[in-house]
């Protein structure tokens, strides 16, 4: 099994104690319980999964567990980029089953709101951008804080987005995007591909020189 | 074979090891041709380091008692029979010389020494 | 080609020493001991190996090829065991090796197999539920079990029971039967090392006092004893360690012959061990002897 497969593995195989604990968010926060906005989990399950995946093995012990592993430390960090993507796309899907579901139940049909999962998606890659280098830069005493702030980020972002996307302005904007699909997907593929490798080289930049 | 070790004797490891192996030899224990374990069987089962059989085995060849050859091992050396018989003399006058000064510490004299030995010798109790 | 080839190793870590010019060679086919008493740095020169630590200069190389926090592949050959838990707390044995084995090219499941039987570890057990011998056993099952050629060991025995010490060494003897197979051990406890050693590096101070054959090394180290008439600051400057109290003084000296010499018959000789070599030069406050 490649080396990179085997990464992103054993980060799904440790992400998966905390499913118990993403199903009952995923129940509460996707309208099951409340009638009302099924969406409001787009804002928290994605990020709480990726934080939880990426701070799975966090502590010093961990890191030099993986240092020792036949395995250059460029790919340990790559490996941290593919498996925060891998659990992005599954957690929004799982988010729109799950809304849809509650749709479903509450008013009989199934409903995704395109906007919001392509608005998810590109503000989390975003978000792991800039998360990840600083992960890295912080180290596990920093994480902490850095959970913690980056939490309320996404709270308080996805309220920042929502009545962004309402904003008058914006709506010319996100009918040019419906209007120019191919163009604007290019466009986006482009930007969070830049973040991406930007964010990867710095990361990696910053971990090759960290003692452990 | 045995070997026995005892690390607070004050006696190198090493030359515990040359000694008994020696001794084995000489007094016919150990035929010419016999293999010995290989340095790093004999480190496992003496629980000590592979460095110092090597060293004990070299000074076993040095005094021409084994030989190495390079991919099959060591073994009792096979020729110099007078040369044992040498070392075996040499061991048993080592012996003549402490009795020699016991019996002087006792008193005994040499005339009775020998009578004493003619003596044993007939009645066959020497002991196997 | 030696096992692993340390040239010019240093590393300050703002702390107590730092690491200074550390030169050194694991030979292969032996049992290499690293020795020093704690916070000299062997740990240090061990994580520098395995790439965990960055040095600030010097070369590193594993069976030629260059080692250190930039390459990975040279690990495929090498058998880790730590000296902390490093395994995920919350998985149990058997996840921990599902995660490791396929990293491995040369990955053996029956010789794991062997080994937890051997161990009596139970695979369902969750690491944060077992006991540091048990975690120590257990990293030595993974290390073995992909035949590496090269195992090192980070203070594999503190903190154990002397049964579990005494098959540890069994282990390594099994081990080192293999010709190609090669052992760097660091240790502050040194009676494991004593009689299995074949090579000894001993650091103090983050400096190397000598790197060594162990029979030299104890051939040429003795401890003298005798009457404090004897000293004078000449003798003073020759003996390491110097204990002196109102029976007599102990020092050890770094040369045999000389010591000899010096004092003749009117002191007791021994033989130091390990430990007395590394007591008395690090009492002493010397780097070198």
């Amino acid at each position: 099994m490649p080396k990179l497969i085997c990464l992103v593995r054993k980060d799904l195989l440790l992400v998966r104690r905390y499913l118990w604990l993403l199903v009952i968010y995923a129940v509460i926060f996707s309208g099951f319980i409340q009638s009302s906005n099924s969406t409001l989990i787009y804002g928290i399950l994605p990020g709480m999964v990726m934080i939880l995946a990426i701070g799975s093995d966090m502590r010093q012990s961990n890191q030099q567990f993986l240092v020792s592993l036949p395995v250059k430390r460029g790919y340990l960090v790559l490996s941290k980029y593919v498996s925060s993507l891998v659990l992005l796309v599954v957690a929004v899907v799982f988010c729109v089953l799950v809304s849809g579901a509650a749709d479903m139940v509450h008013h009989g049909t199934f409903q995704v709101d395109k906007v919001l999962v392509l608005g998810t998606l590109v503000s989390m890659v975003l978000f792991l951008s800039v998360y990840l280098p600083l992960y890295f830069w912080l180290g596990i005493k920093g994480a902490q804080y850095l959970n913690v702030a980056m939490m309320v980020i996404i709270l308080g972002g996805n309220g920042l987005i929502a009545s962004l996307l309402n904003n008058s302005d914006m709506a010319f904007v996100i009918n040019w995007f419906s209007g120019h699909p191919v163009a604007s997907g290019v466009f986006a593929v482009g930007v969070l591909a830049l973040a991406g490798i930007v964010s990867y080289f710095i990361s990696r930049a910053i971990f090759v020189k960290r003692d452990l | 074979m045995k070997i026995l070790l005892s690390p607070s004797s004050g006696e190198p490891i090493y030359m515990q090891i040359v000694r008994q192996i020696r001794g084995s030899i000489l007094q016919g224990e150990l035929p010419a041709g016999t293999p010995l374990p290989s340095i790093r069987q004999l480190a496992k089962e003496l629980q000590i380091s592979v460095i110092t059989t090597k060293r004990a085995y070299n000074e076993l060849e040095q005094e021409g008692l084994i030989d190495s050859v390079v991919g099959k091992g060591s073994f009792v050396s096979g020729g110099n029979q007078e040369f044992i018989r040498e070392q075996r003399m040499r061991m048993v006058e080592e012996k003549i010389r402490e009795l020699l000064a016991e019996c002087r510490n006792i008193p005994v004299s040499v005339d009775e020494l020998i009578e004493w030995i003619k003596m044993l010798d007939h009645d066959g109790g020497h002991e196997e | 080609m030696n096992a692993i080839d340390v040239q010019g190793l240093s590393k300050s870590y703002g702390s107590y020493y730092n690491l200074t010019d550390v030169s050194f060679s694991v030979p292969k086919g032996y049992i290499t001991g690293l020795i020093g008493p704690n916070g000299a740095g062997k740990s240090t020169i061990i994580k520098a190996i395995m790439g965990m630590v960055v040095p600030d200069g010097g070369k590193i190389e594993v069976f030629g090829r260059s080692a250190g926090s930039s390459a990975g592949e040279y690990k495929q050959n090498i058998g880790y065991i730590s000296d902390e838990n490093i395994y995920y707390d919350y998985l149990s044995l058997e996840e921990m090796k599902r995660i490791i084995a396929p990293f491995y090219s040369d990955w053996n499941e029956e010789k794991f197999r062997k080994y937890m039987d051997l161990f009596e570890l139970p695979s369902r057990k969750k690491i944060k539920d077992c006991s540091k011998g048990m975690k120590t056993k257990f990293s030595i099952a993974i290390a073995l079990a992909h035949h590496p050629s090269l195992l090192i060991m980070d203070e594999p025995t503190a903190g154990l029971d002397p049964v579990f010490r005494r098959e540890l060494l069994d282990l390594l003897a099994d081990y080192i039967l293999e010709e190609a197979n090669t052992v760097l051990f660091s240790t502050h406890l040194t009676t494991d090392l004593d009689r299995v050693a074949d090579y000894v590096t001993f650091i103090n101070k983050g400096r190397i006092v000598f790197t060594d054959n162990k029979e030299d090394v104890l051939e040429r180290y003795v401890i003298v004893k005798g009457g404090g008439e004897l000293l004078d600051q000449d003798i003073r400057r020759e003996l390491l360690g110097l204990r002196e109290t109102s029976f007599g003084f102990e020092g050890l000296s770094p040369n045999r012959a000389k010591a000899s010499e010096l004092f003749g018959d009117k002191v007791l000789y021994q033989q130091p061990t390990l430990e007395d070599i590394m007591y008395f030069t690090a009492k002493g406050g010397k780097l070198r002897a």
